[in-house]
């Protein structure tokens, strides 16, 4: 430990070496590259790594949250605050195998989940009343179409939280399959068909509130 | 149905949501366009879809997306300064008062004031004192005991080691002994076996371990301060030429509690000095924990306990003072590794902890391997107790490496408040 302490310290004692602690580690350039050079920074204790992290993903990590919260910004600034802690305290347990951003969306929707529950349970299985999707062309189809953003946005909210989550993070924050796979913990496939599933059941919600 | 999409989906439903976000690649929603444009029944679906993309990035009226500012995040930084604070509150004992600043890292001199300097040796050897008879008895029992306590094997590890020495284990002079340790004077080897009555010595030290192990098995924690320098002469070297330092300096000062066997906390700071250059990291926070099998480590950030021997562990000095390194399980294995006596035990004087235990030294020399596994090098160890028998105060010393990186490592430990409560956190 000493010795390993001290080739430690002769790399940071050589000339060349301002960088030396981190000889070979190339310099980040990609947004997960930034995220994971941060991640170790906190671990160090870094605060101002912490603040980067935050306004690097600010934008759609609030938005997402908010969203799971149903737009509660009190509630969501709380999910917020109590999902940066978590970076803070466990970015020693961050895997490496997915994107940093994947990592605090799952701790995010944890933290969201847990607050959500204490307020107001759902159900154990939310999506059981949705129907099974025909699978073909339909003329209600052309329901969802016609209605603005706003009413749309507003039948979203009205949707298991899984399958509003799903919709979160594929049509706003653009994640690919695999990422929202890795979220929220369940395979790919599901994802697909629980996209499928919500336009079905948004479909429904409008119809059944005279939206034709 | 119309003609089934090019695409590896089951259903043109989930295509069509796919292409309107990052499930397509550019060719695919290119193909699924054309698709689209080639079967019109399906085209309400995808407008559908478009829909609840729309829908789904649009906010109910009056609603603030905004994210909080950086600065507005006062929950998240204060709970962020409370957790810091609470990590750096470690018991404060010794000589250290509650809510002061770690000693500076020069002042770990755990002995007392050496009546001359061994060149090469960071402990000094060379005091001429009268070597009472009965030492060595007191001196292995309480070694013996706390060896005991550290690995949980009582009394057969020494009985098995006296019994293979075949003689009296004190009395028996090291094969590996360092006969030419600069200002060690060799005793006879024959001195410590001219004791008058080997064997009833012998009976005395192992009466004397049993009731060191009884006293110290009740004592399974402590606090602890821990101090340590390793100092590199690069003296020749192309570093040395490179940066006009003939020496490099690492210091850690640390304090923190230990529970026997195997479990540690620790807050350590590091020093770094090459010349005028001086880099002082922070304490570091970390606890250890052995489970029998493994060495489990937990850095400040960490969440979860960590192999020792896994990368993620990271370099945190919970390792330097935790089982493996901590002066209580590991000196003992030199000592074990040793033979327990290459020199002649001296009785070094006495010293006062924090706490007011006064406690008596003892010092020996011993050949220990090396970290590079280049030639074994000797190891001054100075064994300090009370009047219990309870080892209170642990220094090992030694030079080892070649010109160019000669490196010479003291460590210290001083255990006090034996009985304290401890919060070291469990493994999950």
């Amino acid at each position: 430990m000493v010795r390993e302490r001290l080739e430690a310290h002769q790399s940071w004692a050589a000339p060349e070496s301002a960088s030396a602690r981190r000889p070979h580690r190339p310099v980040p350039t990609t947004r997960d590259g930034l995220d994971r050079a941060d991640l170790e920074a906190i671990i160090a204790g870094d605060r101002q790594a912490l603040a980067r992290v935050y306004e690097r993903h600010r934008d759609a990590m609030f938005g997402f949250i908010l969203r799971t919260t149903s737009w509660d910004r009190g509630l969501a600034e709380e999910v917020l605050q109590d999902t940066l802690l978590a970076v803070w305290q466990h970015a020693g347990s961050f895997g490496g195998q997915s994107q940093v951003r994947t990592w605090m969306y799952s701790i995010a929707r944890r933290k969201a989940l847990s607050k959500l529950r204490k307020r107001r349970p759902e159900p154990i299985d939310p999506e059981a009343a949705v129907p099974v999707i025909d699978e073909g062309p339909h003329p209600d189809d052309v329901v969802l179409a016609r209605l603005d953003a706003q009413v749309v946005s507003g039948l979203i909210d009205q949707l298991p939280e899984t399958m509003r989550t799903v919709l979160q993070l594929a049509f706003v924050e653009d994640l690919p399959y695999h990422e929202i796979s890795e979220i929220m913990d369940i395979p790919t496939g599901t994802i697909k068909s629980r996209v499928s599933r919500a336009r079905a059941a948004l479909t429904t919600l409008a119809t059944q509130a005279g939206m034709l | 149905m119309n003609a089934p999409l090019p695409l590896d989906a089951a259903t043109p439903d989930e295509v069509l949501a796919a292409a309107l976000d990052q499930g397509l690649s550019p060719a695919e929603r290119a193909t699924v366009e054309r698709w689209l444009a080639q079967n019109p029944a399906w085209q309400p679906r995808a407008a559908g879809y478009a829909a609840v993309r729309a829908g789904a990035r649009t906010a109910p009226a009056g609603v603030d997306i905004a994210p909080p500012a950086v600065s507005a995040l006062t929950d998240l930084w204060s709970a962020i300064d409370a957790e810091s604070a609470r990590h750096a509150e470690v018991p404060a004992f010794g000589p250290t008062e509650v809510g002061a600043p770690l000693p500076p890292p020069r002042a770990w001199a755990a002995t007392p004031a050496p009546a001359s300097e061994a060149p090469g040796l960071p402990v000094s050897l060379t005091r001429e004192r009268t070597r009472r008879r009965g030492t060595s008895a007191r001196w292995l029992a309480a070694a013996a005991a706390v060896l005991v306590v550290g690995t949980g094997t009582v009394v057969a590890v020494n009985q098995g080691r006296s019994d293979e020495s075949g003689d009296d284990a004190v009395a028996e002079p090291d094969p590996t002994s360092p006969q030419d340790v600069p200002g060690v004077t060799p005793a006879a080897p024959d001195e410590a076996s001219a004791e008058p009555d080997a064997s009833s010595q012998r009976a005395e030290a192992l009466a004397a371990l049993r009731a060191s192990v009884e006293a110290t098995s009740t004592q399974r924690t402590a606090n602890v301060t821990f101090r340590g320098e390793a100092t590199r002469n690069i003296a020749g070297s192309d570093l040395a030429a490179d940066i006009g330092v003939d020496e490099l300096v690492l210091e850690m000062v640390g304090r923190g509690q230990v529970e026997l066997p195997g479990r540690a906390i620790i807050n350590t700071r590091t020093t770094y000095r090459a010349g005028d250059r001086t880099d002082v990291i922070p304490p570091e926070f970390g606890s250890v924990v052995e489970d029998g099998e493994r060495t489990w480590i937990r850095c400040a950030g960490q969440a979860d306990y960590v192999d020792s021997s896994d990368e993620a562990a990271g370099d945190c000095l919970a390792i330097s003072v935790g089982p493996e390194t901590f002066g209580v399980d590991a000196t003992f294995d030199i000592i074990e590794e040793a033979g327990m006596t290459s020199t002649p035990i001296e009785e070094i004087g006495t010293d006062t902890l924090g706490d007011g235990t006064v406690i008596t030294g003892y010092q020996t020399v011993m050949t220990s391997p090396a970290p590079d596994s280049s030639e074994p090098y000797p190891v001054a160890l100075q064994i300090w107790i009370d009047d219990d028998s309870l080892i209170r105060r642990i220094v090992s010393g030694g030079t080892y490496g070649g010109p160019g990186e000669e490196t010479t490592v003291v460590l210290a430990y001083d255990l006090t408040d034996f009985g304290v409560p401890v919060d070291i956190p469990d493994l999950d």
